[in-house]
C-alpha cells in the first residue's frame, strides 16, 4: 500500500487519497499525508442576492443575503444550473481572494442581513464557511446554507452549531435517481435533512421536477408523504421549475401544469406551505395562511408585496402561528 | 447419522477459519514476501512526481494556497479501526 494516504470523512464518498491526489470534490488534497483545502478563501463568485432566490420564504423576507461560492463539488447533477463553476477545477475559475473578515465586511456595507453560501456546494467548502459563519455570528449577522446535503453527520453537526438557515435539496426519493443522475445517495440527504430539523437549523426543502426523470405522480407522493411523516406539515417545501442545462438538454422545460399537480398533491398531502419556483407569475408563490387562507406575502419572482406576518411570526388576520424566522 | 454430519460440519468450519486466518496473514505479508520490483517502484515515484508537478502547476495557475481541512484520517488510522 503507497504510504501518506487519507480519507476524507467531509462527505459519505470518503475519497481514499495518494498523495498530492485531489478528491471527487476537485478542492480536497492529501499534501504530504495531510489532508488540505484549496479554496478557503477563493470565492469564485459574489453577489447581493434577494433571500428568496435562495429560496428561503420564511426566513427575513425582503432581505439581502451576501452571496459567495467556490468552484467544485462532491455531486455530479446532470442538470446542475451551475455547472460552469460547479464541475470545473479551482484553478480553471476566476477567484477573488476574500478572507473570511472581508466577506463579514462586504456584508455589512451591503447591509445584508445574512451571508449565503450557495451556488455550488457549500459542503465542499467546509472549513471557508466555518470560519466565515462564526465570524458573521460574532457581528451579528445570519448565516445560510443551499445545499445538496450530501455529507456525514459529524461534520453537518459541526457546522449546524453556525447556521441559521439552511434550503435543502431533496432531489428525489429514489435512491437510483440519485446514484445515476447525481452520482450520490439518497440515504445521507435524508439523514441530513433530518438533522438539520433536530439541530434547529431553519430549514427549507426544495424539490427540482425534471420531466420524465422524477415527475411521476409515484414519486411525488412517495416524496411528500416522506416529508410530511419525517418533518411535519410545516416545512416549507419549493418545487422548482427545470430548464434545459449541462446534460440534459435534450429535455424539455418543466411544463406548468406539471408544477401545479404537484403542489396539489403536495397540499392533499397536508404540507401547508408548497411554493412554485422559476415560474413568476404563479399563485404558488405566494405565503398563504393555513388557517384563514389569507394571502400573507404576495410573491412575482423576486419583487414581494406587504409582509401580513408579525415579527412575532403570527398571521396578521387569524393569529395562526407561521412557521420561520421573522425579525 | 446425526454425529457423523456434525463433525462434518465441524471439519468444514474449522478449514474455513483456517482458510481465512492464512489469507488475512497473507495479506499482511505479501509486500514482505515478494517486495515491489524496481521497476514498479520507479513507476510509482514517477507517478508521485507527475501528479505533485500538476498539483504545483494548477495552484500557480489559480493562484491557490494550501489550507488544513478538517474531518479526515491517515488509512492507516483507518485501517488499525
Amino acid at each position: 500500500m503507497p504510504a501518506n494516504q487519507v480519507m476524507c470523512l467531509l462527505c459519505p464518498k470518503h475519497c481514499t487519497l495518494r498523495e498530492y491526489e485531489r478528491g471527487d470534490c476537485r478542492v480536497r488534497v492529501n499534501v504530504g499525508g495531510e489532508l488540505h483545502t484549496l479554496i478557503w478563501g477563493q470565492s469564485c463568485a459574489a453577489n447581493i442576492d434577494p433571500i428568496e432566490k435562495k429560496p428561503l420564504f420564511h426566513f427575513l423576507p425582503a432581505s439581502w443575503a451576501f452571496s459567495i461560492a467556490t468552484a467544485g463539488c462532491n455531486l455530479h447533477c446532470k442538470f446542475c444550473q451551475n455547472w460552469q463553476i460547479s464541475q470545473t477545477n479551482p484553478e480553471d475559475t476566476r477567484n477573488i481572494r476574500m478572507e473570511p473578515a472581508e466577506v463579514v465586511k462586504e456584508a455589512q456595507m451591503n447591509k445584508c442581513l445574512s451571508i449565503s453560501y450557495t451556488y455550488s456546494e457549500p459542503i465542499i467548502f467546509y472549513e471557508y464557511v466555518k470560519d466565515t459563519a462564526k465570524l458573521a455570528r460574532e457581528k451579528g449577522l445570519r448565516n445560510v446554507l443551499v445545499t445538496a446535503g450530501y455529507i456525514d453527520e459529524k461534520p453537518l453537526r459541526e457546522l449546524c452549531r453556525v447556521v441559521d438557515a439552511t434550503n435543502t435539496d431533496l432531489k428525489s426519493i429514489r435512491d437510483d435517481y440519485y446514484r445515476e443522475v447525481c452520482d450520490g445517495e439518497l440515504a445521507p440527504v435524508q439523514r441530513a435533512i433530518k438533522v438539520f430539523q433536530a439541530e434547529g437549523v431553519w430549514q427549507e426543502l426544495t424539490y427540482l421536477i425534471v420531466p420524465t426523470l422524477n415527475d411521476s405522480e409515484e414519486d411525488l407522493y412517495d416524496c411528500f408523504r416522506w416529508i410530511y411523516t419525517e418533518l411535519g406539515a410545516e416545512v416549507p417545501l419549493h418545487l422548482s421549475r427545470f430548464f434545459p442545462m449541462y446534460q440534459l438538454k435534450n429535455l424539455p422545460p418543466t411544463p406548468a401544469s406539471t408544477l401545479n399537480r404537484a403542489r396539489e398533491i403536495a397540499l392533499e398531502v397536508g404540507l401547508n406551505f408548497v411554493y412554485v419556483g422559476n415560474l413568476p407569475g404563479n399563485p404558488g408563490e405566494n405565503t398563504y395562511c393555513p388557517g384563514c387562507k389569507n394571502i400573507l406575502i404576495e410573491r412575482r419572482g423576486y419583487n414581494i408585496g406587504e409582509v401580513q406576518i408579525s415579527a412575532e411570526g403570527k398571521c396578521v388576520f387569524c393569529g395562526r402561528t407561521i412557521p420561520g424566522v421573522w425579525k | 447419522m446425526k454425529k457423523g454430519l456434525q463433525t462434518l460440519i465441524g471439519i468444514a468450519g474449522l478449514a474455513a477459519v483456517i482458510i481465512l486466518v492464512l489469507a488475512l496473514a497473507w495479506w499482511g505479508m505479501k509486500d514482505e514476501v515478494f517486495p515491489p520490483s524496481p521497476s514498479e517502484n520507479k513507476k510509482e515515484d514517477t507517478e508521485l512526481a507527475n501528479r505533485q508537478a500538476d498539483l504545483e502547476k494548477a495552484m500557480k495557475k489559480g493562484n491557490l494556497e494550501l489550507h488544513p481541512a478538517e474531518h479526515w484520517k491517515t488509512v492507516e488510522e483507518e485501517n488499525a479501526r
